[in-house]
Order: structure tokens, then sequence, then C-alpha cells
């Protein structure tokens, strides 16, 4: 099978659909024709950096180049999950490094050791790609999870209190608002392993797919980076719930009235 | 319990079962400490029903079992008459317990938080949005628990009347201290003689 990638004129002729259709806003007048001259830009220009960095990283084959990138990528998944929370953001950017941190270690070296038996481990052009597929869904999860359970204790103050009130313990007292948080941050990597192949062919299969690889093993690795995402997302979500709860809860299984005004 | 609005009647209450910590001073039951003992026991013998209780969601049977089960103590059989214990029908256990009005679910949460048993009851304005009849229903309940379990109810109350009927001792707060405490005839006769003495000197000048 030949494998075929566009080159730079395939490009071009690629952006004539759109560029039609930026000509038929603009003369519409119903404009985001500039946003859409912009982000096509950005992208190009954001990838093209990307395929240098890579490029280098992949040419180093370092275990400690592989190492500071994957930390890089973590640290600034972990200030956007900060970004995303209404308040005690630094707080939050610390227990979502610490629970990203381990769940993303733990199926990182499941996958690399027992699954995929990389050789060398860092492998770059494995790790990386790997590594951020998992991290990228691992954020949201982390994220959902923290805001719903901040929603839910803050909404159901006085019920929690009240089941505390009766000799409930904080994890029985928060146990309605702990499991809608759970079903938020899972719902959506669930959803994607239940829809895959059937309303969506996955975006790394697309990928693979077009670079020609075997379809059967294209299809191996996708069910194994789903298991991978859905691992790493539910371990992280409960870790960063299990952190959360320290904070809102005292060890006299109190709440913390401080964590909500 | 009476006193002015914010003169932490409520933040007593909150202390006894420990919801909250003071930031000075103890408490203790008899001569022990509350905080010697573990937390979840203590709130187990020292009930605390808020002011607006709110009923957890699901039926008036799930809310009746609830400190059953998180104590894994087996469910009593007399559901019922622990309802109509203060006032409510025996045959509203499968009703929804978020559709009561304020003054079932006031009745509800006491109810609820004596399946634990309690040896205090802390109540924040119990009869709040009782009507007279109900408010004296749960006061004999009450009464025929302390005479029958020793149980002793703190009561937190705006209705001067209803606290001479129903105690033996009344506190008296304000601004966060204790003003007052002894037998209810005594603090109310000088709180009477007080307001009138008031009176006579806003009259004078």
């Amino acid at each position: 099978m030949k494998t075929v990638a566009p080159d730079w004129l395939g490009l071009a002729w690629a952006a004539v659909p759109m560029a039609f259709s930026a000509i038929v806003l603009a003369v519409a007048r119903l404009g985001q024709v500039r946003p859409m001259i912009v982000a096509s830009v950005r992208l190009v220009v954001q990838l093209w950096l990307l395929g240098i960095v890579l490029k280098a990283i992949f040419r180093a084959e370092s275990a400690w180049v592989v190492l500071v990138t994957v930390g890089v990528m973590l640290a600034v998944a972990a200030h956007t999950v900060g970004t995303r929370q209404p308040k005690h953001r630094w707080q939050i950017r610390l227990e979502s490094l610490a629970a990203m941190g381990l769940a993303i270690a733990a199926t990182m070296a499941v996958c690399v050791r027992l699954a995929l038996h990389l050789d060398p481990w860092y492998s770059a052009s494995t790790f990386i790609p790997l590594f951020g597929m998992i991290l990228g869904n691992s954020v949201s999860g982390v994220s959902l999870a923290a805001e719903r359970l901040a929603a839910d204790l803050k909404a159901d103050r006085d019920l929690v209190e009240q089941r505390l009130a009766l000799g409930a313990t904080s994890r029985q007292a928060a146990m309605p608002a702990l499991r809608a948080a759970v079903r938020s941050a899972l719902t959506p990597v669930l959803n994607n392993m239940m829809i895959a192949g059937i309303v969506a062919i996955p975006g790394m299969t697309t990928g693979q797919l077009l670079a020609g690889a075997d379809v059967l093993e294209a299809l191996r690795y996708q069910v194994l980076v789903y298991f991978g995402i859905t691992g790493t997302a539910a371990l992280s979500a409960l870790i960063m719930l299990e952190l959360r709860m320290r904070r809102y809860f005292t060890k006299a299984h109190q709440l913390r009235e401080t964590e909500f005004i | 319990m009476i006193g002015p609005s914010g003169a932490g009647k409520t933040t007593l209450l909150r202390l006894f079962n420990r919801l909250d910590e003071p930031f000075a001073g103890s408490i203790s039951l008899g001569d022990l400490s509350i905080g010697a003992l573990p937390v979840i026991e203590l709130r187990r013998l020292v009930g605390l029903v808020f002011q607006s209780p709110r009923p957890l969601p699901g039926s008036v049977r799930d809310n009746l079992v609830y400190p059953c089960e998180l104590a894994r103590i087996p469910i009593p059989n007399d559901l019922p008459a622990r309802l109509q214990e203060i006032g409510l029908e025996a045959g509203w256990l499968d009703r929804d317990a978020t559709a009561l009005s304020g003054g079932e679910r006031q009745r509800l949460a006491i109810a609820v938080a004596l399946m634990n048993d309690p040896i205090i009851l802390a109540l924040d304005e119990p009869t709040s949005a009782l009507d007279p009849q109900a408010a004296w229903r749960v006061a004999e309940a009450l009464k025929t628990r302390s005479i029958r379990d020793g149980l002793t109810t703190i009561a937190v109350t705006h209705n001067r009347e209803q606290a001479a009927w129903l105690s033996d001792q009344t506190l008296v707060m304000d601004a966060g201290q204790i003003a007052d405490v002894g037998p209810t005839t005594d603090v109310v006769r000088r709180i009477q003689n007080a307001s009138v003495w008031q009176a006579e000197a806003g009259a004078i000048s």
C-alpha cells in the first residue's frame, strides 16, 4: 500500500473549500472571515513549531529530554485545571499536578513496559504522543470532578451538615456530591468508548490509517489508548477528589465554611 | 435557650454537636470533655436539628432509616409509631419527604434525630413552623422521652411563653455570652423585672 502525505501544494489545494467559504462569508457580510484567517494561520504556525520541537526531541533519544518534556506538559495541564476553577486556583493547581502526575505515571508505566514493551522505554515518538493523548483527557476529568464537587457541596451544604449531625463521616455526608463528581468526570471518556467506531472513527485511528498503518494494528493501538485514557481519567479524578475532600472537611468531620465563602 | 438574633444560640448548639470547634474554652458532658469522645459517637449521643431542616432526597422512610444505616444497626420495626410520636401520620412512610411542608419537615427531622436514641437533643427553633397544637404535641413527645429515657432537650425559642411552659431550666444568651441561667421561673421573673425597670427608665427620660 502506498502511503500518501500531502505536499505543500497539496495543502494549498486543501485550503480551497475554506477559502471559498471565506469569500462567500465576506461578500454576504456574515462575519467570521477574520477569525477564520487568524485560526488558519495560527494552526499552521503552531503545528510547524510543534514539528520542530518534536523533531528535536525525537532526534535526542534521551530519557531526560523526554521526562522534561512530559513534565512541562503536566505543569501546563495542571495550570489549565486551576484556571478553570472559580477559587483556590493555586491550591487546585498543586492538587491536580499530584493527581494527574500519579495517575498518568502509573498508566504510562504499565502501557510502556507491559503492554507495548517499548525499547527503550523513553522512545519519544511513541511515549510523547501517548502521554499527550492520555493527559489531555485527564485534564478534563480532574477539572470536571473538582468543579462538580465544589458546586454540589456548596448547593447542598445544609444537607451535608444534617448528615454530619446525625453521625455521618465526611465521606458519607458528601457521598451524593462525590458520586455526581465521578459521573461528571467519567461521562465524556465513557461516551467516547461507547461511540468509538460507530458514530466516529477515532482521531488516532484516522491518523494511522491515513499514514498507511495496518487496520487491525491501528485499532489495537486505539483500544490501548482508550483504556489508558479512561484509567488515567478515573484514577486522577479519584485522587483529586480525595485531596479536595481534605480541604472541605476537617479531620473531625466538620465542613470548613471558609472554603465556600 | 432564649436571646436576641445573633446572640450565638445556634453557634452554641453547633458546638454541642461539634459541627464547629470552639476558639477558646471547652464543653463537657458530665465531667467528660466532648473533645475526648470520638466525634461520630458524640454526634449520636448529642443530636442536633437545624432551624429549617431540609429532608434528604427520598421517602420519609429513607430519612428515618438513614441514621440506622450510618450506625449499621438493624432498622427498628416501629417506624409508623415513630412518626405518630411527633404528630405525623403513621401512613406517611412512603411519601416523598421533599414534598413535606415546613412544619412537617421540622417534625420529621426531630423523628430522624431521635432514631439515634440520643441522650441530648439540641433543637434550633423546633416549632417555628408549627401551629400551637402541633408544637404542643412535639413538646409532649419530648417530655415523655425525658421521663422514659432520660432524654435532655435543649431548644432555642423566641417564644417566651413556650419556654416557660416547656422547660425546667432557661438560658439567656446575649452577644455571645450567657447572660442568665437558672430555673425557668426565676429567669422569667428576672427578665420581667428588668423589662419593667427598662420601661420605667424609658418613661423618666
